[in-house]
């Protein structure tokens, strides 16, 4: 097949393939399926650190939008072999965050047992439901440096000097971050949830 | 690798704490003297036990994937912002003016063009084309004062 009998499909996976550096300068150029391979790549890592950082759904989304906006808007100013795309996106959602943070000064906790069966006349999911907000809880209780290099790296997968890229800290700073957030977790949770914890 | 058999119950409890219940996640040069530990200490053992529940209760909480609706709305961000570079461009305090007059010529232009070539007035037909100074002008008023 030569390069003009290329299919659609065969389009797409190039754009799989393309480091993301490479597929900003096709978004620059107008290229959609770019844009499309950039979004799958890392929406849902926004939303999911944005739910975490604000608990609540329609802002964390609103923040991955935000951030998707403004990597559009830096695709032509983009530098190649600079910043790691991934690293600029979370850069720019923490900021986010934390103007969120700042203008409404509280967290709502009610939101962690969204996610769960709505019906909560059950044992089980009211159990559930009391987990999910005591482990919320605690993690929102953390400083919030901790909070932030706990969710980059416990629910992001981020690996320590990615977090510590996008927190511009060192890796030490990380290590330290995280020790005292999983040591502050391990005590709060132990004697907040209790029974709750048997098997351990 | 020397520190494969120093490791003592204090070094793991930190690593667990900076690295998290996933041997693979820890310093390569770290992972073989904490096995070594796992494999003869029941404290290292409890400890590893603290820090995968610990893992489990994170895991509780997972955030929502992004909905359909952002979803769209981000696929269609290219050209939303197609359309927002154009209104701001257009926008510019300098270009204003510019607009406004362009504005008003094409609406005297289409408005123009929305106009009948010739209008009764009674019995009397008046012409646009007459308007631009033709001799006949001056007879289609003279026809309307009669």
């Amino acid at each position: 097949m030569s390069a003009g009998e290329r299919t659609r499909s065969d389009q797409v996976d190039d754009a799989a393939d393309l480091t993301d550096d490479a597929l900003i300068a096709r978004i620059a150029d107008g290229d959609q399926r770019a844009w499309a391979e950039i979004t799958r790549r890392h929406l849902g890592a926004l939303v999911g650190y944005a739910w975490h950082m604000l608990r609540d759904r329609a802002e964390a989304e609103d923040v991955a939008q935000e951030t998707m906006v403004r990597l559009m808007r830096k695709a032509e100013t983009w530098e190649p072999g600079g910043a790691k795309v991934k690293t600029w996106l979370f850069r720019v959602a923490i900021n986010l965050c934390i103007d969120r943070q700042r203008a409404r000064r509280t967290t709502s906790l009610d939101v962690l047992a969204e996610q769960s069966d709505p019906d909560t006349g059950g044992t089980s999911v009211a159990r559930d439901h009391a987990l999910k907000r005591t482990v919320g809880g605690a993690v929102d209780g953390l400083p919030p440096r901790q909070k932030q290099a706990l969710t980059l790296v416990h629910y992001q997968g981020f690996s320590q000097q990615e977090a510590a890229n996008v927190l511009d800290v060192s890796v030490e700073a990380i290590e330290s971050l995280l020790a005292r957030a999983r040591r502050t977790l391990k005590a709060q949770l132990k004697d907040i949830a209790g029974d709750l914890l048997e098997e351990w | 690798m020397d520190n494969d058999t120093s490791m003592t119950l204090g070094d793991f409890e930190l690593l667990l704490d900076q690295y998290g219940s996933n041997l693979a996640d820890w310093p390569v040069d770290r992972r073989e003297a904490a096995e070594d530990l796992l494999a003869r200490s029941p404290d290292a053992q409890d400890e590893m036990r603290r820090a995968i529940g610990l893992a489990q209760l994170l895991d509780l909480v997972p955030a929502p994937a992004p909905s359909a609706a952002l979803e769209a709305r981000v696929a269609a961000l290219p050209q939303a912002e197609t359309a927002h570079w154009i209104w701001m461009v257009v926008a510019r305090p300098v270009w204003r003016p510019a607009v406004l007059a362009a504005a008003m010529l094409g609406g005297i232009y289409l408005g123009g063009a929305a106009l009948p070539t010739s209008t009764a007035f009674g019995d009397s037909v008046f012409s646009l084309n007459s308007i631009a100074g033709g001799g006949e002008t001056l007879g289609v008023i003279e026809s309307l004062e009669e």
